[in-house]
């Protein structure tokens, strides 16, 4: 139908109030079938068992309905002596082309969901496996996962240059209804810290913030966030996060939709440390939280104090400062971890023989 | 595919029928199943076991078999010297089709290069029985025969003089490179050769561009920062008036999993920390002449960041943005942009986005670290910064 100037004003007026309308959430579409990753890195399950695995090289967030898959297996996760060896079988290769990348546990089935990236070069491809309650390894065929994905905007190179910036996710939270996902970028230090409403709404890539360390209330710097957990204090969403430059601070939630957010450094738990995983979980009637470290072993740390915790304002002369922890000696080599229920955690060791699942008490 | 097993029967029928008339053998047995890799398509190869009677395979096709009655009676493993084919961990992951033959279709390539061992076994399957004997065979796809040919091609800064608190590098390759990162590849020593540990930030994930062939290297903030504890405890890494050399090892694997051609060494001086905020009163711009396609120059007084550089300044007339091309001069100290079309006079506006840093995370108008008093640290500004020039 040929447009006549008096529709194309109307249509040029509507467009005009479309594009000025803030993007808000909207119904979901129906999900896709058959996600296709480039790559597989951090996991975590949201609410009704959807697991939100990253695609750190495509900076992609994928939210996966595992269907039939997520159940019918022997509840729980089984230990499973040389992992990396059984998981380099399934997949037809040998170990050291074989890197974990991320362990959860499903919150009502208890299997143990691992991502794992296969093989060393350009051809490396992504794997989502699943440990079972005997201890069976399953490959989950993603073409009959149904998916949505959100895709964290790329800012767009200049006119005339090689855009090469690229976001990779480091750490991944469901909590209060949004996905709240931390990253690194390659090029700016700064790194936002996003809060991503699920369902994804195509139009909506999430609020994001510049989170800042305030540095013993003197120097104040940004600083990326680097792994971090859900923590509600008086009956508000909070976070517990760790910088990249290793203090342990504390932030509300609520304060994400500001452009800037300071956080308050509660601890500060040595050098050449960065924290890899945390968990909550109660033991005697008291919280805590339980943190793997890559250099500095795994602590146990009450969280009666986070609320009430005095911001570190003076610099620290001791070896830590803050909220106190207990080195957990008997772990030791973890490099993924999760909580698999009430009583125990279930961990990724290295030992010099090779990578171990297993289902450890908590201490 | 259908018409080649049609074929092979026809053949195998043929050839009893020939030893029938012609030798006057009554013995026409079956020829016995044999295992074969299908590379026809290369990103969808495949391994057949063909000879099967055509009993067993109306039988598995109608047998309904769970992966693991498949992966009992068809198991596929990488042949390996430590661990022999063995009972021992599960077989490779696939799926299974029936036709005029049995195939595997492993859910991942098989790696050139390397053997894997293929074991079909009817006794294996309690709920299906075969008339087909058990047989096994090695395959393998040729390895690739490169050599080694990706380099180190540049580490920024370019400059020889990075200061205290440098807080990022970049190692660029000439070809994209694998999947492991820096950790154990990247290095730096002080000029008395003794290793420096503890200058790199210690992830567990890695910072490349899309093509993997420029990996970033943070420097550990806890020890750029001041006043903190890696700070306190360890001081920062690299030290005004000394050296430092980075070195990159030949063992990183590209994205063949080959070497590099040679290890990359660099060294560079240490100078004073770069604690100030960028200024852009403090640039220097030159025009370009009206009527040319020279290059508009704008130099900075200190090393601004390589990537950064790359994206964050364009040259614009009116609100309209200019096609061209950016090039970043040594030493990050300069920034130009040559133009497709011929320079106007008039007035042109330079826009710098707020994200651009200098190599210690000193944006424009705010250092990366600044004293806060309360609420009173400046906010950091969303807007770019707009330096006019005019083109005579």
């Amino acid at each position: 139908m040929p447009l006549t100037y008096r529709n194309g004003l109307l249509a040029a007026v509507f467009v005009a109030a479309v594009a000025s309308t803030p993007a808000r959430p909207v119904a979901a579409p129906p999900p896709d079938v058959g996600p296709a990753p480039e790559s597989l890195g951090a996991l975590t399950f949201g609410s009704n068992g959807v697991l939100f695995a990253a695609d750190t090289q495509a900076a992609t967030i994928y939210a996966l309905e595992l269907g039939d898959q997520a159940t019918g297996a022997k509840a729980g996760a089984a230990d499973v002596p040389g992992i990396d060896q059984k998981i380099a079988s399934l997949l037809g290769t040998t170990p050291d082309a074989v890197s974990v990348k991320d362990l959860v546990i499903h919150p009502v089935s208890h299997n143990a969901y691992l991502s794992v990236m296969r093989g060393t070069g350009a051809d490396a491809k992504p794997a989502l496996l699943r440990v079972d309650g005997d201890g069976k390894i399953a490959l989950v065929a993603l073409d009959r996962v149904k998916y949505s994905k959100v895709t964290l905007p790329n800012p767009p190179a200049t006119e005339g240059a090689r855009n090469q910036r690229a976001d990779v996710i480091t750490d991944m939270a469901f909590t209060n209804g949004k996905l709240v996902v931390a990253g690194l970028s390659n090029e700016e230090f700064a790194s936002k810290l996003r809060a991503i409403p699920y369902p994804f709404a195509a139009a909506d890539p999430g609020t994001s913030v510049e989170i800042f360390h305030g540095n013993h209330g003197r120097l104040e710097t940004r600083s990326p966030v680097y792994t971090f957990i859900p923590y509600t204090i008086d009956n508000k969403p909070h976070i517990i996060a760790s910088y990249l430059c290793t203090p342990l601070v504390r932030f509300s939630l609520d304060s994400l939709k500001g452009s800037k957010v300071v956080g308050t450094t509660i601890a500060e738990l040595g050098n050449r440390n960065r924290p890899l995983d945390m968990i909550l979980y109660m033991k005697d009637g008291k919280e805590f939280l339980l943190m793997s470290n890559n250099s500095r072993g795994v602590m146990k740390i009450p969280t009666e104090s986070f609320a009430t915790a005095a911001p570190i304002t003076e610099p620290v002369k001791s070896e830590t400062a803050g909220v106190p922890y207990e080195k957990i000696t008997s772990m030791t080599g973890i490099e993924q971890m999760d909580l698999l229920d009430a009583q125990r955690s279930i961990v990724l060791a290295r030992t010099t023989s090779g990578l171990n699942l297993a289902a450890v008490p908590l201490p | 595919m259908k018409s080649e097993g049609a074929a092979r029967r026809i053949t195998w029928v043929l050839r009893c029928v020939l030893s029938l008339l012609l030798i006057g053998s009554t013995s026409c047995s079956s020829p016995g199943p044999a295992i074969r890799l299908d590379t026809t398509n290369p990103s969808r190869t495949f391994i057949e076991v063909t000879g099967l009677p055509q009993a067993d395979l109306t039988a598995l096709s109608k047998a309904n078999l769970s992966p693991d009655e498949w992966s009992a009676l068809l198991r596929v493993t990488l042949r390996s010297s430590a661990s022999p084919l063995t009972s021992e961990g599960p077989g490779m992951a696939g799926r299974y089709s029936v036709e005029d033959s049995l195939r595997f279709w492993p859910s991942f390539p098989f790696d050139a290069g390397r053997e894997y061992e293929v074991r079909f076994d009817p006794s294996r399957l309690s709920r299906v029985s075969l008339s087909a004997r058990a047989t096994a065979a090695t395959v393998s796809i040729p390895g690739s025969g490169r050599s080694p040919s990706t380099a180190v091609s540049a580490v920024y800064p370019t400059s020889d003089v990075m200061p205290e608190n440098l807080l990022r590098m970049y190692v660029q390759f000439s070809a994209p490179m694998g999947q492991q990162g820096g950790r154990g590849h990247i290095m730096f020593f002080d000029d008395s050769g003794r290793e420096v540990p503890d200058v790199v930030v210690p992830l567990d994930t890695d910072l490349w561009n899309a093509e993997r062939t420029r990996y970033t290297v943070i420097l550990d903030p806890g020890r750029v920062k001041r006043e903190i504890l890696p700070n306190r405890d360890m001081g920062r890494a690299l030290h005004d008036g000394n050296g430092i050399t980075i070195v990159v090892k030949r063992d990183w694997p590209d994205a063949h999993g080959l070497p590099l051609t040679t290890e990359y060494r660099r060294r560079y001086r240490i100078g004073a920390a770069e604690d100030r905020a960028l200024s852009t009163m403090e640039w220097h711009v030159t025009p370009p002449a009206a009527g040319s396609r020279d290059a508009v120059t704008v130099t900075f007084p200190k090393p601004l960041d390589y990537g950064l550089l790359q994206r964050s300044l364009s040259v614009g007339r009116g609100s309209a943005s200019m096609r061209g091309e950016v090039r970043i001069a040594a030493g990050e100290t300069g920034w130009q942009f040559v133009p497709e079309s011929e320079w106007q006079r008039g007035p042109y506006i330079l826009t710098v986005q707020p994200i651009l840093e200098d190599v210690a995370g000193n944006r424009i108008g705010r250092a990366f670290e600044v004293l806060s008093r309360g609420d009173a640290v400046p906010a950091e500004s969303a807007v770019p910064v707009l330096v006019p020039f005019i083109v005579r």
